[in-house]
């Protein structure tokens, strides 16, 4: 099944008849099996699915840190297939932003030199006037000299996810962001998620397999056995709950 | 438990091999040490037992001087000998040291170690000593034939008939022609000395020995008993003449030759020591990475039931294991060793008799046991705090935080244990009333126990100056730097340890530089100011008697020379010790500056002149009376005429008079050489050089030149003792690549999240290089600020010496620390590559 985009310029990204298979004969896997999706700009879209759907392998392709077996993924018009490690480094580093559900912080950098990690790795210098909005935007304002053992779990993720927006980057992957918060503080880190996209018009793609953070989406991708089975416009979670009942086996 | 000890380390193959280097390379050095002088000691014993085949019994001079010329005694001896019953024949001899053979190209054959030796040939009637065995031609007689052994023959490509000019201490080079060749049983020479031998009368008459001998061999008549005969001959012998049995003089003389061997065998044995030290930090380092990496698997084993006494042991087990693996390869390495040191030693000029490898059930045992317990002991350490680890951590899913225990208790200890090492070195160096050994050993142990207490005190100091290090790389490299600032002193324990590793080895060259850069500039000052003379004759360093009175005699003759002092140097006993003496010219006082006098310079002949260091070790005064002991007068009375401060005098010294009376061998050591108005140095070098072409053992020098070969010989000793101690640095250094490779696994995670968010591999690796860079330099600096102690407090203790100046060689040392950086960088490339390599995906997955 395919997905229409929202908007109708180019998809922030996109994934065309994607296969992923790991390993061989008779311990071969298909992660994903011919999965074509796109995630339009300015969208909060979440990807659900049981464990073992392939919805991390997913997002994992999508950001350029795994490769397909066959088929093609796009972040804006650049197909990532065709890129060696130098260039695709590069589009990490400048068009892409990343949340992961742990170990998101170097810990020999404070808060804000983990925030301008991308623009200092890529000797830039960021613009003032942004940084200001996000880092009040997401609270952190006298934390910014501490370094990540003396923050909380929850002030760790927003550190990650100013950090994921600061350099405006087309579009941001997040894995399970808020997978090890209590739930304060994770619905305190999609909210503001939800926010950037809002307000500052980011593109958010989330993997998620709890319901209630995937209702902070404004659209859910299902993914079962390597396939996408389902989509759904501004859920709830009870209806994203009812949905993923009657997926897997 | 065995079997999970070697599955675990056969795991983890190549950082144990890497830590395994520092071992196999001390124990080689042991091993090989223990092998090679086993070897070379073996071929001496053989070679005096040829000596000796065919003597029975053997008589020689009593002598009380190591440096003397040996005791001759009279000719008569031997006649009275021969009437002793049982004996058979009588073999006179004269032997002395000095006689060089002239080779084709003006200098000495042979030297360097081995000496030199005239001798006599004996009649065909008298030969005792059947290993004497004349190859080709004929004995010589009359004063102007000369044999000589097949080596030195060969080496001055010489043919029976040539003529040859041969050298002794008292005379200019005569010539002589060569009748016959000699060699000494199966072997050419005598363990590579040369001999050029004479009749009797001859030799006694070039050496200024004419009707004495230095030895006879002696044939008992068949079937009587040894030792009989020895009696029999002790009680028709004078008094400084002793006789002994020829199996115990041959032993005798190979332990001489073994104990100045013994010197030498214990100088290479400090360099494995200090490998094997280099070594422990190493494996204590990489033991406890290793523990903290496999903190879950151990932790598990106290979970399901492992006493803590079973994990202190698994590890130790694994640390044995090591230990043994590595001292047998470096025992096999050690035979590489020794071929290699009898090359080194070749190239030198020492060449000593070899024959086939001893391996002695000793040097196994030393090689295995040293290189158990070094590995062991480093071990412990880590093996309890691996003992201490919980067994829930076992079930933890999240990172433990690293313990940040106080690094106070480690501020305390190490300050104490550095200032005990530094009061034990200061005891060492200070304390005369110790002997050598004891000081010595002090001085060792100090130094070794400040090294462990810096290395305490260093992990203090890592974070700190790890910043400063790394400051120019965060400023220059970006992110890379950064990083590479911030991990550097991110575990100060780990970073120490490293470090410590690289220190030992930079504090000991850094202690040699300093020495010898102040051993330099002593002598420079001393050439410099204390010496008034353009030119100087010295005997050079290869011989160690003087040259012929002539040259002073024809150097002052010269037209571009305006005065000459001569300056002998003989052994004399002071107060049952044996010290040198020296002779003094009348004209002395106008070529050495002298800065202060007690009494009069004008010294007469029952007077000796010291200089004030000396009188005041011995609490002289002007007019004490001294009683000097020499070999060929015996005891004579002198009075203290003279007590002098000069840069140029040392030691004790009477005039030239009272020298010539005491001393029977007419030689200069030193000839000092003041130039005509208008003549340079080297007019005046050239012009002494072309009239005493026939006193080739004298080495003719301007002032400056004579500074610069003896730098050149320091130098020489320095590159020596720093190669070795390079390879020590060298050995650390792998120690840092170890525990880089550990970091950059311990921090996949943490490279992963780097590259996902765009470091790109050029950085990652330079990250990694840096960060070795910084932890090295940082080790580099402890080392230089170590031996500057170490070189200072020696130069002190040395100063009562007449060490005047202490320089530090900065330059040479900002080398050092450069270089070391560089290094750094270098053993840093394999990880640094494999930390590039991280698929990215699998490292931000990693547990």
């Amino acid at each position: 099944m395919t997905t229409t985009p929202a908007r109708t310029e180019v998809a922030a990204a996109r994934i065309v008849d994607g296969v992923k298979v790991y390993g061989q004969g008779l311990t071969e896997v298909t992660a994903l099996r011919s999965v074509t999706a796109a995630f339009g700009q300015g969208q909060f879209t979440a990807i659900m699915g049981p464990s073992g759907s392939g919805k991390s392998t997913l997002l994992h392709c999508l950001a350029g840190l795994d490769t397909l077996t066959s088929g093609s993924v796009y972040i804006g018009d650049v197909e990532l297939g065709s890129l060696k490690d130098r260039p695709l480094t590069e589009l990490r580093r400048d068009r892409v932003g990343f949340i992961f559900q742990s170990y998101n912080l170097i810990p020999t950098l404070n808060a804000e030199e983990n925030i301008l990690l991308p623009l200092s790795i890529a000797g830039r210098k960021p613009e003032k006037a942004w940084m200001d909005k996000v880092i009040e935007a997401v609270g952190l304002y006298d934390r910014l000299h501490h370094r990540p053992t003396e923050l909380s779990g929850g002030q760790q993720q927003r550190v990650a996810a100013a950090r994921a927006l600061v350099s405006r980057p087309e579009i941001v992957f997040a894995d399970e962001p808020s997978g090890n918060l209590d739930s304060k503080a994770g619905g305190e880190l999609l909210g503001f998620m939800q926010r950037a996209v809002r307000e500052f018009g980011q593109t958010i793609v989330m993997v998620t397999h709890d319901p209630i953070s995937a209702s902070y989406a404004e659209r859910i991708v299902f993914l079962d056995d390597g396939a996408v089975v389902d989509t759904m416009a501004d859920p709830t979670p009870e209806r994203v709950l009812d949905r993923m009942k009657r997926l897997g086996g | 438990m065995l079997r999970a000890a070697i599955r675990s380390l056969l795991a983890h193959k190549t950082r144990l091999g890497l830590t395994a280097v520092s071992i196999i390379l001390g124990v080689a050095f042991i091993a090989g040490t223990y092998i090679y002088t086993d070897t070379t000691n073996e071929a001496f014993a053989d070679v005096f037992d040829t000596a000796f085949e065919g003597v029975d019994v053997y008589v020689s001079g009593d002598s009380e001087f190591a440096f003397g010329q040996g005791v001759y005694f009279d000719q008569s001896v031997a006649d009275d000998i021969a009437g002793v019953a049982g004996v058979e024949r009588v073999e006179p001899a004269l032997t002395v040291e000095g006689v060089q053979v002239i080779g084709p190209d003006g200098e000495p054959i042979g030297g360097g170690g081995p000496p030199q030796f005239g001798a006599s040939v004996p009649s065909a009637e008298d030969q005792v000593a059947t290993s004497f065995l004349l190859r080709e031609g004929r004995a010589p007689v009359g004063a102007g034939e000369v044999v000589i052994d097949g080596s030195t023959v060969r080496a001055g490509e010489f043919e029976l008939g040539d003529t040859v000019r041969i050298v002794s201490p008292t005379a200019v080079a005569e010539q002589y022609e060569l009748v016959g060749v000699i060699g000494f049983g199966d072997a050419d020479n005598l363990a590579g000395a040369t001999v050029a031998a004479f009749d009797l009368a001859t030799i006694q008459a070039i050496s200024g020995r004419v009707g004495r001998l230095s030895d006879i061999n002696i044939q008992a008549e068949p079937g009587v008993a040894v030792d009989g005969v020895v009696s029999a001959i002790e009680a028709v012998l004078p008094e400084d003449v002793r006789v002994q049995s020829a199996q115990s003089a041959a032993e005798e003389q190979a332990g001489e030759i073994q104990g100045q061997l013994g010197f030498f065998t214990n100088f290479l044995l400090v360099f494995a020591f200090v490998a094997l030290f280099v070594g422990s930090f190493i494996i204590y380092n990489t033991f406890r990475i290793v523990i903290a990496q496999r903190m879950r698997e151990l932790a598990l084993m106290r979970a399901i039931g492992s006493t803590r006494g079973q994990v202190v042991r698994t590890v130790l087990l694994e640390a044995v294991l090591v230990g043994v693996a590595s001292s047998l390869v470096g025992i096999a390495a050690g035979f590489g060793l020794a071929v290699g040191l009898r090359a080194i030693l070749d190239a030198v000029g020492l060449d000593l008799p070899s024959g086939s490898m001893v391996l002695v059930p000793r040097t196994v045992i030393a090689g295995l046991v040293v290189g158990v317990v070094v590995t062991t002991a480093s071990a412990v350490l880590p093996a309890v705090a691996a003992s201490r680890i919980p067994p829930v951590a076992a079930m933890r899913a999240d990172e433990l935080a690293p313990r940040r225990q106080s690094l106070r208790l480690r501020a305390v200890l190490g300050t104490l244990v550095l200032a005990t090492g530094a009061v034990l070195i200061y005891v060492g160096l200070t304390n005369d009333s110790a002997s050598t050994t004891v000081a010595l050993s002090s001085v060792g142990i100090g130094a070794l126990v400040m090294i462990l207490g810096a290395y305490a005190l260093s992990a203090l100091l890592a974070r700190p100056v790890a910043a400063v290090i790394g400051a120019p790389f965060a400023r220059f490299f970006g992110v890379a730097g950064k990083l590479a600032q911030r991990n550097a002193g991110r575990s100060p324990r780990r970073t120490s340890a490293t470090a410590a590793a690289i220190m030992v080895g930079i504090a000991l060259i850094t202690l040699a530089s300093i020495m010898s850069a102040s051993i330099q500039a002593t002598v420079d000052e001393i050439f410099a100011t204390g010496v008034d003379a353009e030119v100087v004759v010295t005997a050079g360093f290869d011989s160690n008697v003087g040259f012929s009175p002539e040259l002073a005699a024809r150097a002052a003759a010269l037209p571009e020379v305006d005065a000459v002092t001569r300056v002998p140097f003989g052994p004399a006993l002071l107060m049952g010790d044996e010290t040198f003496v020296s002779g003094l010219d009348p004209n002395y006082a106008d070529f050495f500056t002298i800065d202060e006098v007690d009494g009069s310079l004008d010294l007469a002949t029952g007077e000796v002149l010291v200089d004030s260091r000396t009188a005041r070790d011995l609490g002289w005064a002007v007019g004490d009376p001294v009683e000097l002991v020499f070999e060929e007068t015996g005891p004579q009375q002198f009075a203290v005429g003279a007590v002098v401060a000069s840069d140029a005098i040392d030691g004790i010294s009477i005039t030239r008079e009272a020298y010539d009376a005491n001393f029977a061998i007419n030689a200069d050591s030193q000839v000092y050489i003041q130039l005509a108005d208008g003549v340079s140095p080297e007019q005046g070098r050239d012009a002494v050089a072309a009239v005493t072409t026939d006193i080739p053992t004298a080495d003719v020098q301007t002032n400056e030149e004579l500074t610069d070969s003896i730098a050149d010989q320091v130098n020489r000793l320095l590159s020596l003792i720093t190669g070795l101690l390079g390879m020590t640095v060298l050995v650390a250094l792998i120690g840092v690549t170890n525990t880089m490779a550990l970091a950059v696994f311990e921090r996949t995670r943490e490279i992963g999240l780097l590259r996902a968010v765009g470091l790109n591999r050029p950085q990652t690796r330079r990250m990694i290089r840096f960060e070795a860079s910084i932890i090295s330099t940082f080790g580099a600096l402890l080392g230089v600020a170590l031996g500057i102690f170490f070189g200072w407090a020696i130069v002190q203790a040395l100063a009562d010496e007449g060490f005047t100046t202490f320089v530090i060689p900065w330059v040479a040392l900002a080398v050092w620390v450069l270089a070391t950086a560089v290094l750094g960088v270098l053993f840093a490339i394999w990880p640094a590559r494999r930390a590039a390599k991280l698929n990215v995906l699998a490292a931000i997955s990693h547990e």
